[in-house]
C-alpha cells in the first residue's frame, strides 16, 4: 500500500528518516511552509525557505523514492510580525506559481487574533486567484473556538469547502469539520494531538471519508513513522483496507489533486532514485556509494 | 521569427493553455515587463504539458538556430519559457536584461534554471552580458541545472573566458557528463585546460581509480576548422 504523508516538515529531518520513511512504503510527502521554531528577523528569510522547499528539499527527497510536494504561505504566528507580513504576502503570487505547489498553507489562526484574521482571509483570495486548495492549521489553545472560527471564515469568504483542509483535528473538532464539508487533518503526535489508538476509534466512528492522517513531524518531539504506524493500527483494530488505502493515500491524493498540479498517471508511479545527482555542491551521500535504480 | 515561434506554440497548446500563452505574451509586451514574468515564468511548466512533441521539435531546432540551446535539449516547458523570454528581452536594455536573468536564476526552480540556460545565446546583443548568471549556474552541482549550460549548448564556447570555460570543462569531467556534450570544446581547447585535465588524470590513478573515457577531448591544442 502507498502511504502518502500530507503534513510534514522534512527540512528539519534527517535522511535517516527520509530512508525510514520510504522503506515504510511512504512515496510521497507534503510539506506545509510554516516558522522555524523561533520568529524570522525578515522577510527575506521566508523567501530563502520558499525556494528551499521547491528546491533543495524536494531534490534530497527523491534521493530517497519520495515525491516531495509542498504547500506555500504566511503561518498564523508570524503573520502577527506586522513589520514583515506585507512583504511575505506580497511575495506569494511567484511562490504559488511554482511547480509542485500543491495549496496555500499552513494558514488560520493561532492567538486568534484581528491581525491573523485577516492574513488568513487574504490568503484564502490569494488560493481563489490561483486556483489551489487551502491547508489550514488549528490552534493548540482554544482549539474548538479556533475551528468554529475558521469554519465560519472559509464560510463569509465564499470558499469551497470542498478544497480546504482543516488540520490537527480532535474528537471535539472532527464533527464540526466534517459537517461543514472540508477535508479533516489528524496529526500524530507521540503525546498531544491525536494518537492511534484514539485514531482508529474515530475512523470506526466516522469512516473514512474525507479523513487523513499525518505525522506533522517538524524538530520538536515527533515521529515521520506515524502514518504507517497509524495504519498498521488501523489493520490491527480491523478497520478495512479500503478504509485504510483512502486515509493514507486516496484522500491526500484527491485533496491536493484538486490544485490541478498533480498529473494523476505520474504519480502513480515511483519516482526514480538516483543518488549520483548533486545539489548546490552538496550531494546527500558523504563517501558511501550511490544506489542507483534502474 | 519570434512571432512565428510564438504562433506556432500557440497553435499547438490545448486552448486554455494557448490562451494563457497569448495573454501573457501580450502583456509582456506592453506592461510593467519584468514583475509579470516572474509569476508566468513560473507557472509555464504545466501549461506546456498540453504541447503538441512535433511542435516541441520544430521549435527546438527553430531556437538552435537563432543561438540557444542544442535542438536536443529542449524540454515543452522551456520552449514555452523561451516564448515569453522573447517577448520581453528584446525590449530591454543590456543592464536591465541581465538583471532579469540573474533574478530568475537566484529564484527560480530547477526547471526554471533550466529553461533560461538553453537561451541564454539567443539574444546576440545582450549575450555578453550573460556570463555572469552562466558562471553562477556552473557552480551548481544539480546535475540537470550544470547540464543545461556546459552541455548541448553553444554558449560557454562563445563567451566564457579561458578561466571560466576551462573550469566547467573540469567539473563535466567530474560528473561524468560526457565531453562529447560540450560544444565548441575542440576549438577552446588551451595549455592550460591541458594541464588541469592532466593533473586530473593523475590524481586519479594515484587513487586507483579509472580515468574517463573520453578524458582525451579535453587534452591537446585546439582545433582548427
Amino acid at each position: 500500500m502507498k502511504l502518502l504523508d500530507p503534513h510534514i516538515h522534512m527540512s528539519s529531518r534527517t535522511t535517516d528518516d527520509y530512508r525510514n520513511m520510504a522503506e515504510a512504503g511512504v512515496v510521497c510527502v507534503v510539506e506545509p511552509a510554516f516558522w522555524l521554531g523561533q520568529p524570522r528577523t525578515h522577510a527575506g528569510s521566508f523567501e530563502d525557505y520558499f525556494l528551499s522547499l521547491v528546491g533543495w528539499e524536494r531534490f534530497r527527497a527523491s534521493q530517497f523514492g519520495i515525491r516531495h510536494l509542498c504547500t506555500i504561505g504566511l503561518n498564523p504566528k508570524e503573520a502577527n510580525n506586522e513589520s514583515l507580513a506585507q512583504d511575505v504576502i506580497d511575495m506569494l503570487p511567484r511562490y504559488l506559481e511554482k511547480e509542485g505547489v500543491v495549496a496555500v498553507g499552513e494558514i488560520g489562526f493561532d492567538d486568534m487574533t484581528p491581525v491573523e484574521e485577516r492574513r488568513f482571509g487574504e490568503q484564502i483570495e490569494l488560493a481563489r486567484r490561483h486556483g489551489l486548495p487551502i491547508l489550514v492549521h488549528t490552534p493548540h489553545r482554544d482549539k474548538l473556538r479556533g475551528t468554529e472560527r475558521t469554519i465560519a471564515l472559509v464560510r463569509e469568504c465564499g470558499f469551497t469547502p470542498e478544497l480546504t483542509l482543516i488540520d490537527h483535528n480532535t474528537e471535539e473538532t472532527l464533527p464540526l469539520t466534517l459537517d461543514a464539508g472540508c477535508w479533516a487533518g489528524h496529526s500524530m503526535y507521540p503525546e498531544t494531538k491525536m494518537d492511534e489508538t484514539r485514531m482508529v476509534a474515530l475512523v470506526k466512528r466516522y469512516g473514512s471519508e474525507r479523513i487523513l492522517i499525518n505525522s506533522a513531524a517538524d524538530w520538536g518531539f515527533s515521529d515521520p513513522l506515524k502514518v504507517p504506524k497509524t495504519a498498521r493500527a488501523m489493520r490491527d483494530g480491523g478497520i478495512p483496507e479500503a478504509d485504510i488505502e483512502a486515509v493514507v493515500w486516496h484522500n491526500p491524493v484527491a485533496f491536493f489533486a484538486s490544485s490541478g498540479r498533480i498529473d494523476a498517471s505520474e504519480f502513480e508511479e515511483p519516482v526514480r532514485v538516483d543518488q549520483r545527482e548533486l545539489w548546490e555542491g552538496n550531494s546527500v551521500l558523504r563517501g558511501q556509494e550511490p544506489a542507483v535504480e534502474r | 521569427m519570434n512571432d512565428e515561434l510564438e504562433t506556432m506554440i500557440a497553435s499547438a497548446l490545448a486552448p486554455t493553455d494557448a490562451e494563457w500563452l497569448r495573454g501573457a505574451a501580450d502583456e509582456l509586451r506592453t506592461g510593467d515587463a519584468s514583475r509579470a514574468l516572474f509569476a508566468f515564468f513560473a507557472g509555464a511548466g504545466r501549461r506546456a504539458r498540453s504541447l503538441a512533441p512535433e511542435a516541441v521539435g520544430k521549435a527546438a531546432a527553430m531556437l538552435e538556430s537563432m543561438g540557444g540551446g542544442s535542438a536536443v535539449s529542449w524540454t515543452p516547458a522551456d520552449v514555452v519559457r523561451a516564448v515569453l523570454l522573447l517577448a520581453v528581452i528584446p525590449r530591454l536594455a543590456v543592464g536591465t536584461a541581465a538583471d532579469l536573468s540573474r533574478e530568475l536564476f537566484l529564484r527560480g526552480d530547477n526547471a526554471e534554471r533550466c529553461a533560461l540556460m538553453r537561451g541564454l545565446g539567443l539574444w546576440d546583443a545582450i549575450a555578453a552580458a550573460q556570463v555572469p548568471v552562466a558562471v553562477e549556474a556552473c557552480r551548481t552541482n544539480v546535475k540537470d541545472v550544470f547540464a543545461a549550460i556546459a552541455c548541448d549548448n553553444p554558449y560557454p564556447a562563445r563567451y566564457f573566458s579561458e578561466a571560466q570555460f576551462n573550469q566547467m570543462v573540469l567539473k563535466a569531467l567530474l560528473l561524468g557528463l560526457g565531453l562529447a556534450r560540450v560544444e565548441g570544446l575542440g576549438r577552446r581547447r588551451n595549455p592550460e585546460l591541458t594541464r588541469m585535465v592532466s593533473a586530473y588524470a593523475n590524481e586519479r590513478r594515484h587513487a586507483g581509480r579509472a580515468l574517463p573515457a573520453d578524458i582525451d577531448l579535453a587534452i591537446g591544442p585546439p582545433e582548427t576548422s
